[in-house]
């Protein structure tokens, strides 16, 4: 897991504050593709939610 | 909207005829059974529908000839059925051009081909090119035929006064003033119908963000009739182009005004200009060409609460503004016609009662609301109206550049004809069918031996029989009875076996269906319905 918080976090910087948002919404897109679980994956999008300093 | 020097009707490609007004011979009172307000394609579609039936009816329009530009394009094939049993097909299937493939573009680059289906059992095409002005015009050349339609040029219905059982129109045209008392009135006189404001009824719904030009070029431009999106290309960054060919080397280009661009600059005519070229060039296009007609157009969703207020009933745009991506506009319009047509024939031969005309709310408003749960999806992803509805739909492009599953994303899924199946003359499903099509859809249609299924059934009821024909005589019903050989291709594709039966309406919806049927219980479920009995 930390290796993958390493990427992210490189790829954030990599694509800066624009283009992010789209990046991260091709990587849901490509994870629920594969995942195939439409309650599995609401729930985590749910749970991604909670405590987000507004 | 024509290019500078050129007038309002003076097209490159469609000669507008003139039509005179009504010679002075008309009495001051003046009564008709059915007044149709407006000759556009509805209006036509209505009384060529209650003319094959032997019903008269009085068509009143403002103007003197068919609309300028060529607006609705996309026929669906549901309504090339419509134009069938008409008797006007001929012309349409000779000059529209048929398609069934559509390509979207993101950044230039192809992410997706789809194909609507299709295949040998169907008679026509899902779709048909074809400016709207032909289509008027095939429908007009076989109207003036009709000794039953009464077509009245530049005769404008200044108000309306609808009471219980009958409405009158207060008609001017340029030789008289009258007053048209009519028993039914079907308002198809557009989106900013007269009959409906002066009834001060209001459309309700939505109106979205996005604003489109919508033009037509003639130019020698090689390239199928594909129906091409372009997301994002360089011609227009941040905006959506929509491509069509049509008849007579014309071609449909409609494109976002971007946010950036000024709307009230965007419809100049040297910005449309420039538009197009860059569209153009987009496309490897670069050759000469002419600009014939342009428009401008925001997305909305809106329709009247009730169809039916009285004597009048409302039908195409009157009723309903659908946004153009779903090609639902003109279609729907159609089968709105042909819906209340066949009702009121009925009706005014005696054959039904007037309960029989609440179903046309039930069914027409449904198909719409249906459209609009289409249309909003397919509008938010070509226009997408916030920062979320962007952030999600460039995703989906860009993703679509290399995986399947995202460009199906972009898939504008052009509609099928809707499901009667909340309709009050809609029997409940036989829950002994495995399969077939289900009350209240479309049959389905089959290549025979000497044509198609559809071309079987006659003009009102009929009764799709599997198995051998039966001795009773149901001919004073008017009923007819296509017997099918219940281990044939037909019998499978409509689950049914040796006694199944589908009870068929005029416009090809499906009553109800029996797995194990008796003729008796099918004909008195045919007398509810024409009763407006409860099923």
């Amino acid at each position: 897991m930390e290796k993958i918080y390493e990427i992210l976090a490189i790829k954030i910087d990599e694509f800066g504050k624009d283009k992010s948002n789209i990046f991260f919404a091709k990587l849901v897109l490509l994870l629920a593709n594969e995942l195939n679980d439409f309650d599995k994956i609401v729930s985590h999008i749910e749970e991604a939610t909670l405590d987000l300093d507004n | 909207m024509r290019p500078f020097g050129r007038e309002e009707l003076n097209s490159l490609y469609f000669d507008y005829p003139k039509f005179k007004a009504p010679e002075i011979d008309k009495k001051k009172e003046q009564t008709a059974d059915i007044a149709i307000v407006g000759a556009g394609p509805i209006g036509l579609t209505a009384a060529l529908t209650l003319a094959k039936y032997g019903v008269s009816s009085v068509i009143l329009e403002a103007k003197d000839t068919f609309n300028d530009g060529s607006r609705a394009i996309c026929i669906a094939r549901q309504s090339f059925h419509i134009f069938d049993t008409l008797g006007v097909i001929n012309q349409f299937t000779k000059k529209a051009l048929g398609w069934t493939t559509g390509r979207s573009f993101y950044r230039g680059k192809q992410i997706l081909e789809f194909d609507m289906p299709d295949d040998k059992n169907q008679k026509y095409r899902p779709m048909y090119n074809l400016e709207q002005q032909y289509i008027e015009k095939y429908l007009h050349d076989e109207a003036v035929k009709q000794p039953n339609i009464d077509i009245r040029w530049q005769s404008r219905v200044e108000n309306i006064n609808a009471e219980k059982d009958h409405a009158n129109l207060e008609v001017n045209d340029p030789n008289q003033n009258y007053i048209l008392k009519a028993k039914w009135v079907l308002a198809a006189d557009g989106a900013n119908s007269t009959i409906r404001n002066s009834m001060n009824l209001r459309l309700n719904g939505k109106n979205f963000e996005g604003r489109y030009i919508i033009a037509d070029v003639q130019m020698k431009h090689d390239y199928p009739t594909i129906r091409r999106a372009l997301f994002d290309p360089d011609c227009r960054r941040g905006g959506t182009v929509l491509i069509h060919k049509q008849p007579d080397d014309i071609w449909r280009i409609d494109y976002q005004i971007t946010n950036d661009e000024d709307p009230l600059d965007a419809v100049k005519e040297n910005t449309v200009r420039e538009s197009i070229s860059a569209v153009l060039a987009d496309i490897g296009y670069s050759g000469p060409w002419e600009l014939e007609w342009w428009s401008n157009y925001t997305a909305n969703t809106l329709a009247l609460d009730n169809y039916q207020h009285g004597p009048v009933f409302f039908i195409g745009d009157s009723a309903h503004i659908v946004p153009i991506f779903g090609v639902r506009g003109l279609n729907n319009g159609l089968a709105d016609a042909q819906n209340i047509g066949w009702k009121l024939a009925f009706l005014l031969k005696e054959k039904a009662t007037k309960k029989l005309l609440n179903s046309y709310t039930t069914e027409r408003r449904g198909a719409t609301l249906d459209v609009f749960a289409n249309a909003i999806k397919s509008t938010r992803f070509m226009t997408p109206p916030s920062y979320g509805w962007l952030t999600m739909r460039d995703a989906a492009l860009s993703l679509a550049l290399r995986y399947k599953f995202a460009g199906e994303l972009a898939n504008p899924r052009q509609m099928e004809p809707y499901t009667y199946v909340n309709s009050q003359i809609t029997v409940k499903d036989d829950k002994r069918f495995k399969s077939g099509p289900k009350p209240g859809a479309v049959i389905e249609n089959f290549s025979t031996e000497d044509g198609f299924l559809s071309d079987d059934l006659e003009t009102e009821f009929n009764i799709i029989w599997f198995g051998e024909k039966t001795s009773e005589n149901t001919e004073n019903l008017n009923l007819n009875i296509i017997c099918i050989d219940p281990k044939s291709e037909i019998a499978k594709c409509y689950g049914a076996i040796d006694g199944s039966a589908y009870l068929i309406r005029p416009d090809m919806h499906i009553a109800g269906r029996w797995y194990k049927a008796e003729l008796k219980s099918i004909l008195s479920t045919y007398q509810k319905i024409l009763n407006g009995e409860p099923l």
